[in-house]
């Protein structure tokens, strides 16, 4: 038997107690992992979908929180193509729209000879040649049952089904794609485009492209000018998101941190004559705190172990559900799963130093003799 | 004649603000290798000198010497419980999460580094107790008499040079309380290690070579 089994012992022989404490620890993380990783996911959906797009820039409305309620004028694009440097503009108007069959979907609306539609990959049928016609993505098609040929109805008016194409991102995937014109007389919203997406001539060349947004800045300051990248970081929901999302994790840390301070309390007074044995055998002070924070330190070890597979598996487990399949993406790195394992066993630490310290302060004589 | 082992000087006990006095101006030298045993009534202040000897409780007045020195507080005293001096308890005091072997294994914490070491060790005293079969038992699979037989075993873990038992037969039978003194006796004389018991029982302070009356806080 070595020290570290005697702390181990004590958690292994209170076992209700224990796995209580353990389980307080594992949903803080794996509810933090699972939130993280999904609204890390969201953000990475957003960029995939516009990088599919081949758009360098979104072009939003200025000072805009919710993007979906903007309306830009479309005859914009004429202007903003004729900026130099400017490769294409293709107007979109996108809304989150009710279908009649009850799901929910995002809804976009795509001009005709709009460089958007070559960038979707059709995976049966084909583009839609005229009014009336949409097409849409794999995982909204596969939950509303539909294919090519097939009728759907949308805000009470019918659309042909022309095609079902697949890309990379989940958002992409859930995407309804009509006319614009259809779109803006579905959302009376005539003559309007929620955002434009713009593809430049040198991409990849950056201080062209910071040359480029800058004129555009100055030329329309109606409007917003945001690089693919910048998107996930400048926009008002997805700051929102991140907010309560930190939120929620704090609030379960603090929650987990209660939890093990009153296990490991109890765990003190329930133990006073253990305490005065340790005493009474020769163990010094600080061995017996390094029992209690090494029971701590066990306990959020073992938390954020059971916590990072119950996130990652409850991720998994709920991104392969057949009614969301395809609605989730989720992205887990060693950046949020290194610092809420420091975090849950710094926990440990904090909630395990104040009991153990009391430990130490008992009178061994009376310690003794308590029940 | 020899240096004392353990002694005590004018030494005073008192609790709440000095209302009530456990023990008055008491004097007392061990020598190594005795075998005395403290005797008294309940209350009359034996337990508190018991822990004072070991440095679990602290006079309120007078001095107390180990092996001819004042250890200077606490965590002398702590290490000085971990390597000179053993407890055996009337209550046993065994840790409940522990098996046999494994409760006198976290005696040695700190004195043995070797694991090896602690539990071949470990083994070597239940044998000598008589209790190797019981090594993987936790206390509540054992007997009383099986108990505090674990808790000699404890005592002896780091070799002490000082036992102090604590009304040690206050929970057996009379057999197993016949048999717990005997080991006493044997590990006094055959190891030469100093053993202070208290008890009231006459019967056990017929074996001792001294016997200290206490009474009513005064060493009679």
């Amino acid at each position: 038997m070595n020290f570290v089994s005697v702390p181990f012992r004590n958690l292994i022989r209170r076992p209700t107690r224990s796995m209580l404490t353990l389980m307080g620890i594992a949903v803080a993380v794996g509810s933090f992992i699972a939130l993280i990783g999904m609204s890390r996911g969201l953000e990475l959906a957003w960029i995939n979908s516009v990088l599919e797009r081949g758009t360098h820039i979104a072009a939003l409305k200025s000072g805009v929180v919710e993007i979906l309620t903007a309306s830009i004028d479309e005859k914009i694009a004429d202007a903003l193509s004729g900026v130099d440097g400017v490769e294409a503009v293709a107007g979109e108007l996108i809304d989150l729209t009710q279908l009649d069959s009850g799901h929910t979907a995002l809804v976009a609306g795509w001009g005709r000879g709009s460089y958007l539609w070559n960038t979707l990959h059709l995976s049966s049928g084909k583009l839609p040649d005229s009014d009336g016609n949409a097409i849409m993505g794999q995982s909204i098609a596969e939950s509303l049952g539909k294919k090519p040929g097939d009728k759907m109805s949308l805000q009470g008016r019918q659309f042909t089904v022309a095609g079902v194409f697949k890309q990379k991102g989940v958002m992409s995937n859930n995407t309804i794609i009509i006319p614009l014109a259809d779109m803006q007389e579905l959302m009376h919203r005539q003559g309007k485009v929620t955002q434009f997406n713009i593809r430049l001539k040198n991409f990849d060349d950056h201080q062209q492209v910071v040359f480029v947004k800058s004129r555009l800045k100055k030329t329309f300051p109606e409007l917003s000018f945001h690089e693919t990248g910048e998107l996930t970081e400048n926009n008002e929901v997805l700051k929102l998101l991140r907010a309560m999302v930190w939120g929620i994790s704090v609030i379960a840390f603090v929650m987990a941190l209660v939890i093990m301070l009153n296990t490991l309390l109890m765990s003190v007074t329930e133990r006073t004559r253990e305490i005065g044995i340790f005493s009474a055998i020769g163990w010094s002070a600080g061995r017996i705190l390094m029992m209690f924070v090494l029971e701590g330190l066990l306990l959020s070890v073992m938390g954020s172990l059971v916590g990072g597979v119950l996130g990652v598996g409850g991720l998994h487990w709920l991104a392969n559900l057949p009614r969301l399949q395809g609605f989730i993406e989720f992205q887990i790195t060693s950046e949020i799963l290194i610092p809420v394992s420091v975090t849950a066993i710094l926990l440990g630490l904090v909630g395990s130093i104040y009991p153990a310290w009391r430990a130490t302060k008992l009178d061994p004589v009376n310690a003794l003799r308590a029940d | 004649m020899m240096s004392p082992l353990v002694a005590i000087q004018n030494v005073s006990k008192s609790y709440d603000s000095g209302k009530i006095t456990a023990l008055y101006d008491a004097t007392l030298s061990v020598s190594p290798s005795e075998y005395i045993v403290l005797t008294g009534p309940s209350g009359s202040g034996k337990s508190t000198l018991m822990h004072i000897l070991c440095g679990l409780d602290f006079p309120s007045s007078g001095s107390v010497f180990f092996a001819g020195k004042m250890p200077a507080g606490k965590g002398e005293w702590s290490r000085l419980r971990a390597l000179h001096i053993g407890f055996v308890f009337q209550s046993f005091h065994l840790l409940p999460t522990l098996t046999a072997s494994e409760n006198i294994q976290a005696a040695m914490f700190g004195v043995m580094r070797s694991k090896k070491e602690r539990r071949e060790k470990a083994l070597e005293l239940l044998f000598r107790v008589g209790l190797s079969d019981r090594r993987h038992h936790y206390p509540n699979e054992l007997s009383g008499g099986e108990r505090q037989r674990v808790a000699i075993a404890r005592s002896l873990a780091n070799s002490p040079d000082l036992i102090l038992a604590d009304e040690p037969t206050g929970n057996l039978d009379s057999g197993s309380a016949a048999k717990i003194m005997s080991l006493l006796r044997e590990i006094n004389e055959n190891y030469k290690t100093t053993v202070i018991v208290v008890s009231h029982d006459p019967e056990i302070a017929r074996n001792a070579d001294r016997i200290v009356h206490i009474v009513d806080g005064r060493i009679v």
